[in-house]
């Protein structure tokens, strides 16, 4: 037997000295050694020359492997060093791959005891610089092009894959090939690089040949080009190379029937991984996606010659080979491995985050042992409890609602459709868009098991604990000492409730104040000195504050100040122009609503909820509390020792200046909350002018109360000194503060969730109508109320095109202007006036009228008299007619903006690109 | 020994970074400059916050339906009765007389109901006042509107009485009606009263006398179980053998209420009547405050009257009136009904419970009377606009007038005047009555209602 080493290097400088002395150590030296060269700008050729002497075969920088062997092999054969001789081998060399020393002997006796129908022996293949780790025991390719070695990733060398198997391809770092064969068949030049092994394997196999792998012989390999350290045009761009070569090399080799989906699912395929590539942030891998699908498909003919050539070559059917491919559901194992590794690289991000902070403090302690002596994680778990028993009167009974809150619907299918469609069915119809808060209420919803109630039911009934988790978060970052953090946090998550915000269901404050530490957490980061960290911190501050500007449009105006002010107050070190970046994302997130600005201005200033649903109004003093007044505010004594807390906080003088930026924030927020409470606003779907809700400004303030307070009391040592002044207004100021979290919690606990939110079905309309109207867009029922002798001297009208309202609904009501035709319709009944009326009515959609309890006479009678109204069943109490018109929707126009769905992509757009941005770096990003 | 490959170094696991350090003090000067600064302006911000005036009432761009097409039902009875239709602007336009545009001048009235119709465009100006007088004694009321319920107190149902109760159904479908009568000694029994059958566009005429005969005064109750009808109650009766017949239409109010307010004491010599009528299953506790110009007071005696259930309870108001107040408010802890009644020799002037109106009311008077308004401010204090206006329209006079809270404000109207319209300062702030004074010193209460025919057609808006 005799054996030819063929050593292909480029730029492999760094790894040849050792390649070398390893085949200086080896137990069979080859008996020939030919070094190719393929114009490396390093000491490669002289390394070579130094080892092997003159005589190395240079080639240009852009020849790949394939062409390298050849011209080897010619130069060989010119030279008289092999002939092709049955009995002659070739041991294919990388120069970044260093055989065991016992790699040739094992090999070549593999070979020599080897059937003549196996035209190949290749090593195992072990991770260099690792040595243990396995790379390769043979390798086949799967169906989606991936190179598959049934190794986990990672696993280590332990014998447990030492069996000699046929495999249909082996590496060609160290592969000993036959002579003969490699001639006759070679190496694919359309693969320079990448996936010229198993092409080879392939299409040996489809001769009737074989390729064994010989465990016992090791190699070890440092994957150079495929782990992109190789220096080289031809490697350049290694992702894209790789790729395209898999995906020819799929295509080239696969079963002609399959060859069509094949086509197709490498377009699609590569469509979508490069979109998966996108979220994970990784654009190059993304661009070289889509390249080397560019590659594979911009020349078809190329393709098609490689499968005329296999074709004509195969002795064997397509059939005998797939044994030695990848079986068909191994793509699908990959993509649920995928899952559990994201889940368990979530695991191991939190896992790290531990130990960080275990390393600060020093405490090397179980997590469980951490957690159970923890006041935080008993915090978190007691507020749980607590809010559990506070909400007792919310169990059972029917939909959440009541106040500024309308019940939620069925399914998350609603909330999808207001927000997609630019025409809605609620109402009289309308094509106003609906508020920007629907996307991700959508998404939660949808992954809430598919119930928009439980979305409610989290925010309202655990408000608190929602609350006390971002605080805590924020506040262990701007403190050292936990308990402080602690009492802040539980202060600070009171404030929905204490507030009146969660008794009056109202959506944006709860939201908001659950958004709120979260964007707080995120900007610090913006003031971090590593750069990496300041773009992830730019960007979840953007996320956060598209969130919370969906659900609190009026918040935009302190992102808009955080631009120019930013740096200024020394409270981030990221410049004004990548500032913008935060109130651009929120603008460009509410973007579809932003349209119905134009027609109702007012509603910029509103949260999230139904407006004018209660009419509150707090004094001063409620306002400095922290308490919007209306049904279930708590008491502002119990709160208002925050302020004066915040007050003594100044005093200190090595905190002041946080301390001053804190009372800088609440000034912004009470700024906003003078403007909000001073301006009346008109919308035009409410009757009444009316002061918008400005309970996420009451938040903010308290919040900055808060955070002075524990700035102030971080560290602080005036129980330490002598007895002085210092002693007593800490001391004070302790109290004071000590007041909120304490008496708040019981204030909570006795006082509960507080009404007008409750449980109960919501019968708007009957039963019967409200089954016709949801199956029938044109079988809605005209409401009316009011009316002499039934509680309010006006007649209201509203059409109802289901049972009840829900949530998203009052959004997209709240800026549609009343139909003046219905109003004109039902003055003519009350009026006598015309007996079109009912045509009117039905023309609008309308089957049914009914008038709940308590009816009046005047409304009752006006229509028992009007002609093409006659009398209905109704609850008791209650009047209904049913009109005798068919109803059809012939007075309706319906339609919306051609540009709703781009600005809803839009959205969506800049959601995926926030969260692709603000999510963790991966190791090679970051660094 | 073999000579393996030597590992090389390769990134491990991110180092965690450090936490940022903990920011520098900074400025403590500026701080400590900054920092009075900032409190005070934050106090200052939510001391603005704090003191906010209320928002409230409609805005303007409400879809709201006021000026619907309006009718009114008038019907004779007192001799020489006649109704004037017109417009606060002058003329008639717009405003028809039983299907034919009306004319200038008073249209005598019959049995037969006379039916007034305000197109849109002329509703919110319309009136339509009946009135008839005699030798010492004036009647004058607002045509009736078809309701869904009506109180008519007053009435009587003997021989010497004859009332006359008119149900009138303008409408294009038929109206169920119940009428049930109250008198001093509880419920009169009526036959054939009960799902009573008014046909569409028709009406019916029922003597008391012979449906409901009782001694005393009585109280009629219509109540609408569909459709809606207009109710007219005309009593005529001789305050003596020898002397001519006196007649009056009895002023309808609606749904009884537990708090009234009777606006417009005659301050002459007469001597007034409270009739309290108390349709519930339980005695009705009723108290009484007097109005004057300086807010409302309890009366001396100070007293509270039972009123028995399903009766109609007659309270002599004379001994109660020596600091001649304007207007008198009737509180009860069940829903009541009550008209005042001045007498003076032998002219009554029947006053219902002043209502209160919407941004305007107007009241008209009869053709030869003058008139003084009364003005009452239920809750707080207000300036009402007060426009005088003649027959042609023309404006006869504007004055503003301030009511105080709880109290009543007297503006003698102009001579001439025909109609007179009151601007409140906000719907509902403001209840005003008319009292016209004939020849002879006879007076009638005309109230002062919503702009438009009738008080009882609601504003249509959208619900929210």
């Amino acid at each position: 037997m005799k054996i030819t080493a063929l050593l292909v290097s480029h730029n492999g400088a760094r790894w040849l000295p050792q390649v070398m002395s390893a085949l200086e150590e080896s137990s069979r030296r080859p008996d020939t050694v030919l070094a190719v060269d393929t114009g490396s700008d390093d000491e490669s050729v002289a390394i070579l020359e130094g080892a092997f002497g003159p005589g190395v075969l240079s080639l240009p920088a852009e020849t790949g492997y394939p062409d390298a062997v050849r011209a080897g092999l010619e130069k060989a054969a010119k030279a008289g060093k092999a002939g092709a001789d049955d009995d002659e081998w070739v041991w294919l060399l990388h120069d970044d791959s260093a055989p065991d020393p016992d790699c040739l002997e094992v090999l070549a006796t593999a070979a020599a005891k080897a059937a003549p129908e196996v035209a190949a022996v290749g090593p195992k293949l072990r991770e260099w610089p690792s040595l243990r780790r396995l790379l390769e025991v043979g390798v086949t390719m799967s169906g989606t092009g991936r190179r598959e070695t049934g190794l986990e990733t990672g696993e280590y060398d332990q014998g447990q894959h030492d069996a000699v198997v046929p495999v249909l391809a082996v590496n060609t770092a160290g592969m000993l090939v036959r002579r003969r064969v490699l001639e006759e068949v070679g190496l694919d030049p359309e693969l320079p690089i990448f996936a010229n092994d198993i092409d080879f394997g392939w299409r040996l196999a489809r001769r009737g040949l074989g390729v064994h792998v010989e465990p016992a012989a090791v190699m070890f390999h440092v994957e150079a080009a495929h782990r992109g350290i190789r220096r080289g045009r031809l490697v350049e761009h290694h992702h894209r190379e790789e790729r395209a070569a898999a995906i020819y090399t799929v295509l080239a080799n696969g079963s002609r029937r399959a060859h069509p989906i094949r086509m197709l699912r490498f377009l699609i395929g590569g469509l979508l991984r490069a979109l998966g590539f996108l979220l994970v942030r990784d654009v190059p891998r993304a661009r070289a996606e889509l390249a080397a699908v560019e590659q594979a498909y911009a020349r078809p003919g190329r393709i098609s010659a490689a499968r005329k050539t296999r074709r004509q070559a195969a002795t064997v059917s397509d059939a005998e080979v797939a044994p030695l491919l990848a079986p068909w559901w191994m793509p699908w194992r990959h993509g649920l491995d995928f899952v559990t590794d994201f889940f368990r690289a979530v695991r191991s991000i939190g896992r790290d985050e531990l130990d960080r902070r275990r390393d600060e403090k020093g405490d090397h302690r179980p997590l469980s042992a951490r957690l159970v002596r923890s006041p935080a994680a008993w915090s978190v778990l007691a507020s749980i409890v607590l809010a559990l028993v506070a909400a007792r009167s919310l169990y059972g009974g029917g939909p959440l609602h009541g106040g500024a809150l309308l019940p939620a619907p069925g399914g998350p299918g609603h909330w999808w459709s207001l927000w997609a469609q630019s025409w809605h069915w609620v109402g009289g119809g309308t094509g106003r868009p609906a508020p920007a808060y629907l996307l991700p209420l959508a998404v939660i919803g949808t992954v809430l098991i598919g119930k928009p109630s439980l979305v409610i039911w989290f925010l309202f009934v655990l408000t608190v604990p929602l609350c006390l988790v971002g605080a805590l978060r924020f506040l262990r970052r701007i403190t050292t000492n936990r308990w402080i953090a602690v009492l802040g946090a539980i202060a600070y998550a009171l404030l929905p409730v204490l507030s009146g915000a969660v008794a009056q269901g109202r959506l944006g404050t709860v939201a908001g104040a659950v958004l709120l530490p979260w964007l707080a957490t995120a900007a610090l980061g913006l003031d971090s000195d590593d750069e990496d960290r300041r773009a992830r911190a730019l960007w979840r501050t953007a996320l956060i504050g598209a969130l919370l500007v969906a659900f609190v449009p009026f918040a935009i105006f302190p992102l808009l100040l955080l631009v120019p002010l930013g740096r200024f107050v020394g409270i981030t070190k990221v410049g004004p122009v990548r500032l913008a970046a935060i109130p651009l994302a929120a603008i460009l997130f509410s973007l579809p609503w932003l349209p119905v600005l134009a027609h109702a201005p007012g509603a910029g200033l509103l949260e999230a909820g139904r407006p004018a649903a209660i009419h509150v109004h707090p004094s001063s003093w409620d306002l400095l509390a922290g308490v919007a007044g209306g049904p279930g505010s708590a008491p502002f004594w119990l709160t208002v020792g925050l302020a004066a807390a915040a007050l003594l906080s100044l005093i200190r003088t090595d905190t002041r200046t946080r301390v001053a930026r804190l009372w800088l924030v609440a000034l912004g927020a009470a700024l906003c909350l003078t403007v909000l409470l001073r301006v009346t606003v008109t919308l035009p779907a409410v009757p009444d002018q009316f002061h918008p809700w400005a309970g996420f400004w009451l938040v903010v303030l308290v919040a900055a109360f808060i955070t002075a307070v524990v700035v102030a009391a971080d560290g602080n040592d005036a129980f330490r000194g002598r007895f002085g002044w210092r002693q007593p207004v800490a001391g004070i100021a302790a109290v004071l503060a000590l007041v909120a979290p304490v008496g708040g919690t019981a204030w909570w606990l006795v006082h509960g969730t507080g009404t007008p939110l409750h449980r109960s079905q919501v019968h708007r309309i009957p039963g019967y109508m409200a089954a016709l109207g949801e199956a029938r867009h044109a079988d809605a029922t005209l409401v009316l109320t009011g009316g002499p002798g039934a509680g309010h001297p006006a007649l209201t009208y509203k059409v109802m095109r289901s049972g009840h309202e829900v949530v998203g609904d009052d959004g997209v009501l709240t800026t549609t202007p009343a139909d003046t035709h219905l109003a004109s319709a039902v003055g003519q009944v009350i009026g006598a006036e015309s007996p079109s009326a009912a045509h009117v009515l039905a023309a609008h959609g309308i089957t049914y009228v009914y008038a709940p309890k308590p009816v009046s006479g005047t409304v009752a009678g006006s229509f028992d008299a009007t002609a093409g109204f006659t009398t209905a069943s109704a609850p008791h109490g209650g009047r209904a007619w049913r009109i005798s018109p068919p109803a059809n929707l012939t007075a309706l126009a319906p339609g919306g903006s051609w540009v709703h769905p781009l600005l809803i992509a839009l959205q969506l757009l800049v959601l995926l690109g926030l969260v692709v941005l603000a999510a963790p770096s991966r190791k090679e990003m970051a660094s | 020994m073999s000579q393996r490959p030597t590992p090389t170094p390769t990134p491990g696991r991110r180092r965690a970074e450090a936490r940022p350090p903990k920011q520098p003090a900074g400025k403590p000067r500026l701080a400590l400059v900054a920092a009075p600064v900032l409190v005070v302006l934050l106090a200052a911000a939510l001391w603005c916050a704090g003191t906010a005036p209320r928002a409230g009432g409609l805005h303007g761009g409400t879809q709201e339906t006021s000026s619907l097409s309006r009718s009114v039902s008038c019907v004779g009875g007192p001799a020489g009765a006649k109704v004037v239709v017109g417009r606060t602007t002058g003329g008639s336009t717009g405003v028809s007389v039983d299907n034919h545009p009306a004319k200038p001048g008073p249209v005598k009235l019959g049995a037969t109901p006379t039916r007034v119709v305000a197109a849109r465009s002329a509703a919110a100006t319309s009136y339509a006042v009946q009135s008839a007088s005699g030798q010492g004694w004036l009647a004058a009321a607002p045509c009736a509107a078809p309701q869904s319920e009506s109180w008519l107190l007053g009435a009587g149902g003997v021989t010497a009485h004859h009332g006359v109760l008119t149900l009138d159904n303008p409408r294009a479908g038929d109206a169920v009606v119940n009428v049930d009568v109250f008198g001093p000694g509880g419920p009169v029994k009526v036959s054939g009263l009960h799902g009573l059958r008014v046909p569409a566009g028709q009406s019916l005429r029922l003597p008391l006398q012979k449906v409901a005969s009782a001694n005393g005064d009585l109280a009629v109750h219509v109540t609408a179980l569909r459709g809606l009808v207009a109710a007219n109650v005309a009593d005529q009766w001789s305050a003596s053998v020898a002397s001519s017949e006196i007649g009056e239409w009895l002023p309808a109010q609606g749904t009884a209420q537990r708090r009234l307010t009777l606006d417009g004491l005659d301050d002459g010599d007469s001597t007034a009547t409270l009739l309290v009528a108390n349709p519930a299953a339980k005695t009705a506790l009723v108290h009484l405050r007097l109005i004057g110009g300086n807010g409302s007071y309890a009366p001396a005696p100070d007293k509270t009257y039972r009123v028995a259930p399903h009766t109609l309870h007659p309270i002599d108001l004379s001994g109660l009136l020596r600091s001649h107040p304007s207007g008198i408010v009737v509180r009860s802890q069940l829903p009541v009904a009550a008209t005042l009644r001045n007498v003076d020799r032998v002219d009554e002037a029947e006053g219902a419970p002043a209502q209160s109106f919407g941004g305007s009311g107007v009241a008209p008077l009869p053709p030869g009377t003058t008139g003084r308004l009364s003005l009452v401010a239920p809750s707080r204090a207000g300036k009402a606009t007060v426009t005088g206006y003649a027959k042609s329209g023309r404006v006869l006079g504007r004055r503003t007038v301030p009511v105080k809270a709880h109290a009543s404000a007297q503006l003698k109207l102009w001579p001439g005047t025909r109609s007179v319209a009151v601007k409140a300062p906000a719907p509902g702030s403001l209840l005003g009555t008319v009292l016209v004074q004939g020849a002879s010193s006879t007076t009638a209460a005309i109230p002062v209602r919503s702009a438009g025919l009738s008080s009882d057609v609601p504003l249509v808006r959208p619900g929210w």
